[in-house]
């Protein structure tokens, strides 16, 4: 037989299975960039569990370092504990390995099982030696910027209402409180999964203080108001006569029992929530300015929160010729929703000379050794108006408190800045009641949000909620 | 020579040694077990290279020593994942070593075999129908029997009588009435593997038989007639057993059913995505969690605990070993060892091909060992048998170097 063929075609075969291996090693490296990522994250995938179970996880703080949530083992289990789980549900939100994670215990589930991208190269080597040794691995502790016991007095202050409230510091960002409510226990989510799932009518997972979508009412008197003391030159002079009941065409927009204010200037009109004086100057102003300024103030914007998924807010009229609509809109009634954190943000722009910080929920990362692997920097997320405009918004929302529609949060030891609403719903009587504001006036350490579902005129629950949260930021 | 074949395996006798060393403290304290079972397998190694080295310094001693490695690479995850089998398969791998030597020893020169191929063919179909007579069902495929407590795979064994039988007859071929003629028991076993629900056998079969039909040969037509049926008796498989429909079914879309039929596949895929580049290192990652993770999807485990480097660097290794046997094809003296050679070659890269491309979802995944790495005795003592065969074929073929 042919014997050099043959060598020939040894070869040539390994030739062949050369390239046969090249094929499966190129698969491999295809297989490996572009498929793997998104395989990994299949929740077929057992190994999400059981490194969970491996890691004790860490812990969830408030700013002053008071336990929040800890899980221990009990019986080669690891079970997860909050303290006032309710208080803290929709911020902390719940860690099932039936439902699954929500709210920090997702966000952060990294950093709680250890298995972070925070690195502090010495403290990490350090930390893996000593967890080698000792055998037992524990996730990082997430401290959070919540007040723990202010959280729990807004959560009590809320009463049995549904509703929302959130304090923020102005010039950090840093959220102190964020209730919602009616709230869910989060050590009881796998017994009463379906329970709160069917609620339809409290629907306790929705976190309304970032996830509601409400009218803001009159507390949107605050952009129109920054709209006109920006576009129109000693409008702050000019008088206005409320009759109570502003003629656009076939339409009437009514003041509050259609009470006639007279003879006002700006900063009364403001002070009483003058429908009236509000309407006619947002016809003044036209759609492209309110929008703009509603713009400014990040309504139609996406505000993207690395610790929060905030609903969005927005500013649209169908019929931007139509003045009707345009004088509702001027009062936070048409084409216009939002949600309690960003009406925290909009009186802790006033608050902070204009400038909008970016509010944020975790403040630190620790290892459970205490070194420090992630620290929030305030940041700034929008410089929203001129300090000047913001100076004199601010008096006037302190006149709001003084002797206006806000005068149930006024305190003698503290000057509170402030601005009611009552957002009027479609179909009913019944009326949602905001207070937004800030304090103290000088120096403000705190601004806040409150609504509470179908609670009357924002002067009264709401405003007696702020005034109480006012005295226990500032005793 | 010699001394860069003892550097290499001073280096082999490391990295094993380091990594028992990790499965010896990776649980917190120092546990001798894994350490003693490490050394254990490295002295077989050493004792097996000695006797070659002393009475045998003719063979190619590469071919030994990548073998060896592989199964290291075995040894190390079997021990990981499951301790019982881990010590079996140390003493299949010492039976298989036995062995090897025994053939060094005892087996005439291969090419006094060519005159007993009509025995090789008979005996192989009769290897072949064993299971279907008297076998059992273990894990969806029929290919197994069972004596006592030891189940055996005949088509382990009967592979390498296989290419006993084509080295005799492919140079015998003259035109295609002889192809046809010749390939009957080969096609009967491919037959009766898709019967017994073994695929992965019947692929490996074929390629095997191609690859030997080509260098024999050296008629492209041949191989070209081969693959056109080979794609139309697939068809008709697809078409006619249920069994070949879900296999493909599955493979094209695994994650459909993936609490299900997909399972296995998925489950595979998860860890070999999990190791990513690096690997989770030995002991870090959840490779136990794989089903039959210890024989058919053994090299996901090494993906996932190795990473995309770990399991190129088994693939490098493979292929050094399938360029070592045609290596020794290339040296044999005469024609019958040379396909010999080609053959166990063959084999050996299409069954590496089919398991690995299978459980990467590459090709349709069929059950079937990874050459040296897997847990079983029948495979493992094939392998052996085979690289032993080898062996004989090139001391022979280096008797005037």
């Amino acid at each position: 037989m042919h014997d050099e063929k043959l060598i020939k075609n040894i070869k040539a075969l390994i030739i062949f299975f050369t390239l046969i291996f090249l094929t499966i090693i190129g698969y491999l490296i295809y297989f490996n960039l572009y498929l793997s990522e998104n395989i990994v994250k299949d929740p077929s995938n057992p190994r999400i569990r059981l490194s969970e179970e491996d890691v004790i996880r860490g812990s969830i703080m408030d700013r002053n370092g008071k336990t929040i949530a800890f899980s221990k083992k009990v019986k080669n289990n690891q079970v997860r504990i909050y303290n006032d789980g309710e208080v803290f549900a929709h911020v902390v939100g719940y860690n099932s390995p039936v439902y699954g994670k929500t709210g920090i215990e997702l966000l952060y589930n990294d950093a709680l099982q250890g298995n972070t991208f925070y690195y502090n190269i010495l403290g990490s080597i350090f930390r893996k030696f000593v967890q080698t040794i000792e055998g037992e691995k524990r996730g990082s502790d997430v401290i959070l910027t919540l007040d723990y016991e202010l959280q729990k007095k807004a959560y009590r202050l809320l009463k049995d209402n549904k509703g929302a409230l959130v304090v923020l510091n102005p010039k950090t960002g840093e959220i102190l409180a964020l209730v919602s409510k009616p709230s869910f226990d989060p050590e009881k989510v796998d017994k009463n999964f379906k329970v709160y799932k069917n609620d339809e009518m409290g629907n306790p997972f929705l976190n309304r203080a970032i996830q509601g979508y409400y009218p803001p009412g009159s507390t949107f008197k605050i952009v129109t108001l920054s709209a006109a003391l920006e576009n129109f030159n000693g409008i702050e002079n000019k008088s206005f006569l409320c009759t109570g009941k502003l003629k656009i065409g076939d339409y009437i927009l009514k003041d509050f029992n259609s009470e006639a204010h007279g003879r006002i200037n700006l900063k009364k009109a403001f002070s009483k929530s003058c429908n009236f004086t509000f309407g006619s100057l947002g016809i003044e102003l036209g759609y492209n300015n309110l929008l703009k300024e509603a713009e400014k103030f990040m309504f139609n914007k996406e505000i993207n929160l690395e610790d929060l998924k905030l609903g969005k807010c927005q500013f649209n009229i169908e019929d931007k010729e139509n003045k009707a609509l345009l004088a509702q809109a001027a009062i936070g009634q048409h084409g216009v929703a939002t949600n309690p954190l960003h009406m925290a943000l909009v009186a802790a722009t006033i608050a902070n000379d204009g400038i909008m910080m970016k509010p944020y929920l975790v403040k630190e990362i620790k290892d459970e050794y205490g070194v420090v692997l992630y620290e929030k920097e305030p940041e700034i997320l929008k410089r929203v108006i001129d300090k000047e405009i913001a100076k004199k918004v601010k008096e006037y929302m302190k006149d709001v408190v003084d002797k206006g529609t806000g005068v149930r949060a006024k305190l003698y030891n503290v000057d509170i800045a402030g601005k009611t609403g009552t957002a009027q719903l479609p179909n009913t009587d019944k009326t949602h009641a905001w207070f937004v504001g800030f304090a103290p006036l000088k120096d403000p350490k705190i601004a806040f949000a409150i609504i509470v579902e179908e609670g009357g005129t924002g002067g009264k629950k709401a405003a007696e909620i702020a005034k109480e949260i006012v005295k226990e930021c500032l005793k | 020579m010699e001394k860069l074949e003892k550097s290499i395996l001073k280096n082999i006798y490391f990295i094993v040694m380091l990594l028992f060393l990790i499965l010896s403290l990776y649980r917190g304290s120092f546990e001798i077990v894994p350490f003693v079972y490490g050394t254990l397998s490295v002295i077989l190694i050493a004792y097996g290279y000695f006797v070659i080295k002393k009475y045998y310094p003719r063979v190619d001693k590469y071919l030994y020593i990548i073998s060896v490695f592989i199964v290291e690479f075995g040894l190390v995850m079997l021990y990981r994942l499951d301790f019982q089998r881990a010590l079996k398969q140390l003493i299949w791998f010492a039976i298989g070593i036995m062995l090897f030597i025994f053939i060094l020893i005892l087996f005439p020169d291969i090419k006094r075999l060519q005159k007993y191929s009509m025995f090789f063919a008979i005996f192989n179909l009769v290897l072949l129908t064993m299971p279907l007579l008297l076998g059992r069902e273990i894990k969806g495929s029929k290919n197994w029997i069972q004596v006592g407590s030891l189940s055996f795979q005949p088509s382990e064994l009967a592979k390498i009588f296989m290419i006993f039988y084509l080295s005799d007859v492919i140079r015998k071929i003259k035109d295609y009435k002889d192809v046809l003629k010749y390939s009957i028991p080969i096609v009967l076993s491919i037959a009766i593997f898709v019967l017994e629900k073994d695929l992965g056998s019947a692929l490996m079969f074929f390629g095997m038989f191609m690859a030997m039909l080509y260098v024999g040969t050296s008629r492209l037509r041949y191989i070209l007639s081969g693959l056109v049926l080979f794609v139309l008796g697939g068809f008709f498989s697809y078409v006619v057993f249920d069994h070949v429909k879900r296999r493909i079914n599955i493979w094209l879309n695994p994650w459909k059913d993936k609490y299900g039929a997909g399972y296995q596949i998925c489950q595979s895929l998860i860890a070999i995505a999990s190791g990513g580049l690096f690997g989770t290192g030995l002991a870090g990652g959840h490779p136990e969690v794989i089903p039959e993770v210890h024989t058919d999807f053994i090299f996901s485990a090494i993906a996932e605990e190795f990473g995309l480097l770990g399991a190129i660097a088994l693939l490098i290794l493979y292929l050094l070993l399938i360029y070592r046997m045609l290596r020794t094809a290339l040296y044999a003296k005469e024609d019958y060892s040379r396909l010999v050679a080609v053959g166990i070659a063959s084999m050996f890269a299409f069954q590496v091909f089919v398991i690995v491309g299978g459980v990467t979802k590459m090709i349709p995944l069929t059950g079937i060992t990874l050459p040296f790495v897997s847990y079983g005795g029948s495979s493992m003592i094939i392998n052996f048998l085979a690289i032993g065969i080898l062996q004989k074929i090139s001391e022979v073929g280096n008797e005037d170097a």
